[in-house]
């Protein structure tokens, strides 16, 4: 039994200790918004907040998880008025959506060192994969959530 | 939000689900301005079983006594927006409260009951709004002229003096009005002995302004519900490993080794695949797989190569069986008459569609019932495929198609259901099927590779005056029909090529189809996905041979073609094409049709002097001939420009020893933000009689226009994809 | 990489004769992950469905044969094994029991004289890539086990032998004779009075059939290897082969197993595991093939025979500089490697640098990462690592593949960021470098390879 603190709610999880925090979240937790597309920490769709950092949760073994606060877009926020959500439907970004729930939780945690960030800023940080190619209404929504949140 | 419990399926909960979380969203995101009045759809997309409800006027629309209105969407929704523009344009003629309106998937299982009273059910080739557009007008004109012959019965006035609009009925002289949910039910019984005209789009009043998709707010919080989301109590999960050669078969495997592992996994043998299913998560099922040491049976493919394929295409430009595609003039008087000739082969590879989502689905058994959870493009047809292969009835089938992570032509094989349904009939158990990333790469259903050599002329004036296509691809029709159109051609194999809107007076398009053991499919944009940059890059390379501007030639080769023009001319009037640039950098033009639309690129790139290339721009236009919700068609052009630069700058499935090389993001790369150029998109509505498409278009012309440019920076020609396998550092 | 290159074989010798295989197999199965005492095998599956070992098969694990005679997919022991030597590619040959292809018309004698002395039965040399200046030192009863396993226990597959790429003068043989006269130490292991019987029992797995030198020690003007046992400081003080650095396994605070406790490197070698790195390169041949299937008390041996070399040279222990990790986390003053690695191998190796042990190995304080040769660790990045299959069960993580991704500066700007992030200090890498290394390194595959012994 391990264990997982997630979006604020104590879940046991009876599974073997190197089984990555995604399927842990979306097959025994039954949260569903944090989405797999490699499995190998390459394209971002399962990103969560680890004590408050992005990280790709197919690449976190659960074992490493006790104490650890685990957020998901789920939770981000109670009503979806995130600053970070506001600006992805003032801009209209996801397209297919499998990559934005990631995304979203990338941007979150990213805004939150630079809240200023500039287009170099966020090419380095921002590598999460998009099949639907939604990097340019992406990138808009970034600045934008970043205004909102100095707001 | 429903996306915070763990949902167990009951066919009612969706609808109820679906509709608070609706709900919740609309007030949720009512401070944005733009989003006031929206209409709303389900996170959970697909309605009620059977798609049955005792209020409906007809099988499209359901009104109910408080005016919220209820409206059936027939095709898939993958991010292409249709779900929102079809039912904008239903609306146009039904002209309900539009935030009253609410959308849902239409059942696949009605349609088959009801002898197709939804049409054909698919997205794919851009035809969501092209092919629905007369269809779904009708049914809302219709569904309006029957609110209002309602009313006007109830008044005794002749219905000619009412009118309707924002859910109320008017009658012109006395004032008079009522509510759409007051007469809704009486006009549900309205036989019309004539059907009412449709509204051509200059007459429209709704449609046709840019509208937020209605499924975008279900798509940042988690709540969407796609394929690999749907949950059935009592579920296990399934993961595949299918022969590493494709069409091979399974030999033997020994499943003593995965005993004891945790989740109890069961092994099952398909004929072509081995599975297992697992309990508790679907990792347990990978790891089990991972343990198994298949034998498989390759046949003969098992010792091709990639290398191989080129060598054989390109020795099938002169031994294999040609049709013509068109022919004007008499190319080879012209390739003999003394001008300049040209002679070019371009390659390209086969690639995989890569949806974001990876291939899946979840199967529920319950006698003869099947119960199907999956995200499809097109939901009847692999209803009825599902059906062919296990010979059972489609009424049985209840498929509920959901929100696609990614489609791009893959999401209407069936195969993957066909292998859950296989599993969860071995194991007696209602099972979730997900393909590993690896296995999405390597079992896909490919965009086939091609030679295609080109054979020109340029007269005094440097302008073409003879072109020879010559195309060795793989025949996505015989692959995905079964069998080519009476006259022999495979349309896919030359798309892009013949259609090609050059005014040069003598011109050959051939096509030899030659298939390999790969599989080959409809990948965004078919042929012109790769034809486009072979075409756009040898008239570039006449017109530079002649010093002359690509752009000028091009324009000379477009005359008296006022829309192809419009697009060429919008496209590069909004770029700086003429600015001078530094050695390093350059611009590179390509235009196209595609699905009736047309579509011109303007790319501006910086190679480094080693050879590393950036797409810092580019500059697209678009004419769809209409426009729906001009939203949509712009965040398709800019999408399909990221999904065909991946494709130009790293996109190739090698095959080594029979088997499909790139398994993952780690070989087969995708541009990330890093690598995004600026777009932006200028938008055309020529009007005529057909309508043009959106979600393919802006894809063909980027790679040409991206190597075109690469020559103005470099003076190096690619004639092979990707645009990384060659060497384009230069000295400064 | 490829699964084999030249050499790159490690194989453990089981010596006492005296073991008992059944004892064996007790000793290796471990219950349950969660049970599972060291923390190297949390979560680890290892043991749960080994069959049991005859003596003979135990042996042959422990050699490690299977790594060079066979190749993915192939029938076990029928050889075909490309290996890329200074001399030209030669293929490992077909060992089965095949009167015709194999070895099945060897007497004891002859088979021993080829593992001994690398002379085949028709006389003919066999080239060093046999390592059998090392199987010189295995007891006559392993070899008659070892014998009788591959007569008896290894079924016939008739399959001949691909013929080497070695051309010119290189390819006479003759040259070998004296090859082996000038570098070969005949006989068997001898006891050091010295030690214990564990720390002699070490001793001979290593420097006997286990031939850990075969990647660790480096090789003289001849590619013979400089030392073949503990009593030269050259044996196993890490060398580059195949581009990749086999590090020192001496005491060295940094850059050898001087912070390694005997634990690590018992947990290490049976699960290819544990807090202070995850195995790579040909290291995961070893781990996929042989080692996990060892007893412990022969692990345990090795650990303790390896943890007794001194350090060659005396280096200040490593300590841990938290400025990196600040940096990461505020995403501030980083420079191009910095942010390369806060884009790509943050998620699983941390803003601290301290990975997610055992699972996914740390960066910081990381022998490997440390050293003054960074070929590994331009191999890792470029080409990512092959999964680790410890007794059948895959590994639930591997190192992906940049080579498509990023440029050389890239990779060198990362690989040069992560030397000296968190107090490594480890000296730079040039682009060259990486430019040098990416055309002589295939990727790695992402299919799982296991080999079957029978
Ligand atoms: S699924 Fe985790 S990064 Fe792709
Ligand atoms: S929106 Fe489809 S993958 Fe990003």
């Amino acid at each position: 039994m391990i264990t997982l603190t997630i979006n604020g709610t104590q879940h046991q999880v009876d599974l073997e200790p190197d089984t990555p925090l995604l399927w842990a979240i979306r097959d025994a937790v039954g949260l569903t918004g944090t989405k797999f597309g490699c499995g190998i920490a390459q394209c971002g769709a399962c990103t969560v907040h680890i004590n408050g950092q992005a990280m790709r949760s197919c690449s976190v073994p659960i074992g490493r998880l006790e104490g650890a606060s685990i957020t998901t877009i789920e939770a981000l926020s109670p009503d979806s008025k995130h600053p970070v959500q506001q600006a992805w439907l003032a801009e209209d970004v996801p397209q297919c959506g499998w990559c934005q729930s990631g995304q979203i939780m990338a941007v979150a945690a990213f805004l939150k060192q630079n809240p200023k960030p500039t287009d170099a800023d966020i090419d380095a940080n921002i590598t999460n994969i998009c099949r639907c190619g939604t990097y340019e209404r992406l990138r808009r929504a970034i600045h934008r959530a970043a205004d909102l949140m100095k707001a | 939000m429903d996306g915070n419990q763990s949902q167990v399926l009951s066919r009612r909960k969706f609808l109820v689900t679906g509709v608070t979380a609706a709900g919740g969203f609309v007030i949720g995101i009512s401070a944005l301005p733009h989003f006031a009045n929206a209409a709303t759809v389900g996170a959970q997309p697909w309605g009620e079983e059977g798609g049955h409800n005792p209020r409906e006027i007809d099988a499209w629309i359901v009104i109910d006594p408080d005016d919220s209105v209820l409206i059936r969407y027939q095709r898939a929704e993958m991010g292409q927006g249709s779900m929102t523009a079809v039912p904008m344009m239903l609306n146009e003629e039904l002209q309900a409260d539009w935030s009253k309106v609410k959308v849902e998937f239409a059942s696949a299982n009605r349609n088959v009951r009801e002898h197709k009273i939804y049409g054909d059910m698919y997205s794919n080739g851009s035809r969501s709004i092209k092919e629905s557009q007369k269809l779904v007008q009708q049914v809302g004109a219709s569904a309006r002229t029957r609110l209002i012959q309602a009313a006007a019965t109830k008044w005794s006035v002749p219905a000619g003096e009412c009118s309707a609009a924002n859910s109320v009925i008017t009658h012109g002289p006395s004032g008079r009005t009522m509510r759409y949910g007051e007469v809704a039910a009486d006009a549900a019984q309205i036989k019309l002995d004539k059907e009412p005209d449709i509204k051509t789009p200059d007459k429209w009043t709704f449609a046709g302004k840019p509208m937020p998709r209605l499924d975008v707010v279900h798509k940042i919080n988690g709540a969407a519900k796609f394929g690999m989301d749907a949950q059935v109590p009592g579920m296990v999960f399934a993961a595949i490993l299918q022969c590493p050669v494709p069409g091979g078969k399974l030999k033997s495997v020994d499943e003593s080794v995965v005993a004891g592992m945790p989740g109890n996994p069961k092994v099952v043998k398909l004929d072509n695949a081995v599975a297992v299913a697992a309990e508790g998560t679907w990792w347990r099922a990978r790891q089990a797989l991972a343990k198994l040491q298949p034998e498989w049976d390759t046949g003969a493919p098992g010792s091709t190569s990639t290398e191989q394929f080129f060598r054989e295409y390109r020795a099938a430009l002169d031994s294999g069986k040609i049709v013509t595609a068109r022919k004007q003039g008499d190319v080879d008087k012209a390739l003999g008459g003394g001008g300049k000739t040209f002679e070019a082969v371009y390659e390209t590879p086969y690639l995989s569609h890569s949806p974001m989502e990876p291939l899946n689905a979840t199967v529920k058994i319950d006698g003869e019932r099947i119960d199907v959870w999956v995200g499809t493009q097109d939901a009847l047809d692999e209803t009825e495929k599902v059906a062919e292969h296990f010979k059972i009835e489609a009424e049985n089938i209840y498929l509920h198609n959901a929100y696609c992570g990614g489609g791009f032509g893959r999401r209407d094989g069936a195969d993957e259901v066909i292998q859950a349904i296989s599993v969860a009939k071995a194991v007696q158990k209602p099972v979730k099927l997900i393909w590993s990333r690896e296995e999405d790469t390597r079992h896909d259903f490919f965009r086939p590779m091609a030679v295609v050599r080109f054979k020109g002329a340029t007269g005094a004036d440097g302008m073409p005056t003879a072109l020879q296509a010559r195309t060795v691809t793989g025949s996505v029709v015989l692959n995905a029909i079964g069998k080519l159109p009476p006259n022999g051609l495979d349309f896919v194999s030359v798309q892009g090529l013949a259609t090609n809107g050059y005014g040069i007076p003598n011109m050959l398009i051939e096509s030899i189809v030659k298939d390999t053991h790969l599989p080959v499919w409809w990948w965004r944009a078919p042929g012109q996905n790769q034809n486009v940059f072979a075409i756009e890059g040898f008239i570039d390379e006449m017109a530079y041979a002649n010093n002359l501007d690509p752009y000028e030639v091009r324009r000379k080769l477009l005359q008296g073609k006022a829309d192809w023009l419009a697009t060429l001319d919008a496209a590069v009037k909004n770029s700086d094409w003429g600015k001078p640039l530094p050695k390093g950098k350059g611009r590179g033009i390509a235009i196209c049709t595609d699905t009736d639309s047309l579509c011109a690129q303007v790319a501006e790139v910086t190679v480094t002097p080693k050879g590393e290339v950036k797409v810092d721009r580019v500059t697209a236009a678009i004419d769809t001939r209409y426009q729906v919700n001009p939203l949509t068609i712009a965040e398709q052009v800019e999408g399909g420009i990221i999904f065909g630069l991946s494709a130009a700058l790293y996109g190739k499935i090698d095959v080594k020893d029979g088997a499909p090389v790139q398994g993952n993001f780690d070989t087969y790369r995708m541009v990330r933000l890093a690598q995004a150029p600026k777009i932006d998109v200028h938008m055309l509505a020529s009007g005529g009689d057909k309508w043009g498409g959106a979600g393919e278009p802006s894809t063909p012309p980027i790679a040409g226009a991206v190597a075109n440019a690469i020559f103005a920076a470099t003076g190096k020609r690619i004639r092979k994809l990707p645009i990384m396998d060659n060497d384009l550092s230069f000295t400064v | 990489m490829k699964r084999m290159k030249f050499l790159a074989v490690a194989s453990l010798v089981l010596g006492a004769v005296s073991f008992a295989p059944t004892h064996q197999a007790g000793a290796q199965s471990s219950p349950s992950p969660q049970a599972s005492a060291p923390p190297a095998e949390t979560g680890s599956t290892a043991g749960q469905t080994t069959p049991p070992a005859s003596k003979g098969e135990y042996v042959a694990r422990a050699a490690d044969c299977i790594a060079c005679h066979s190749v993915p997919g192939g029938k076990a022991y029928t050889g075909g094994l490309k290996m890329g030597t200074p001399l030209g590619n030669i293929y490992s040959t077909n060992i089965t029991p095949d009167k015709e292809t194999g070895i099945g018309d060897y007497s004891y004698e002859d088979f021993e004289r080829a593992v001994r002395q690398g002379v085949a039965k028709d006389g003919h040399h066999l080239y060093p890539a046999m390592p059998y200046p090392s199987y010189a030192k295995v007891t006559d009863d392993d070899m008659h086990l070892l014998y009788d396993f591959f007569m008896k226990e290894v079924p016939a597959v008739k399959q001949a032998n691909k013929p080497n790429e070695i051309t010119g003068v290189m390819s006479w043989r003759w040259p070998i004779a004296i090859w082996n006269w000038m570098f070969m130490d005949k006989g068997v292991y001898r006891q050091k009075s010295d030690h214990d019987a564990a720390w002699n029992r070490g001793a001979y797995l290593v420097e006997g059939l286990e031939h850990c030198g075969a990647c660790h020690t480096p090789r003289g003007w001849a590619f013979q290897e400089k030392a073949l046992d503990a009593g030269s400081s050259a044996f196993l003080s890490g060398a580059e082969l195949d581009a990749w650095y086999a590090p020192s396994l001496h005491g060295e605070a940094r850059t050898g197993l001087g912070s390694w406790s005997q634990g690590d490197v018992a947990a290490f070698l049976k699960t290819g595991h544990n807090n202070k790195g995850v195995a790579f390169g040909s290291m995961i041949d070893v781990v996929n093939n042989s080692t996990p299937y060892l007893s412990d008390d022969d692990i345990n041996a090795m650990a303790a025979y390896l943890k007794s070399l001194p350090a060659g040279t005396q280096q200040a222990a490593y300590t841990y500089d938290n400025s990196t990790t600040t940096a990461l986390e505020s995403g501030k003053s980083l420079d191009a490697g910095g942010k390369l690695y806060n884009g790509y191998c943050l998620t699983c190796h941390g803003a601290d640098g301290k990975g997610q042990v055992p699972f996914l190995p740390p960066l910081a304080g990381n022998p490997v990462v440390m050293d003054s040769d960074p070929s590994s660790l331009v191999n890792l990045v470029l080409n990512g690592a092959q999964t680790i299959v410890a007794k059948g069960t895959p590994d639930s993580y591997r190192m992906p593949q940049y080579r498509v991704q990023l440029t050389d500066d890239e990779i060198a700007s990362v690989v040069t960021f992560i030397r000296n992030a968190w107090g490594n200090g480890a000296p730079a890498v040039t682009a060259d470098a990486v430019k040098k290394l990416r055309p002589i390194t295939d990727p790695s595959s992402d299919h799982v390879i296991i080999l079957k012994m029978r």
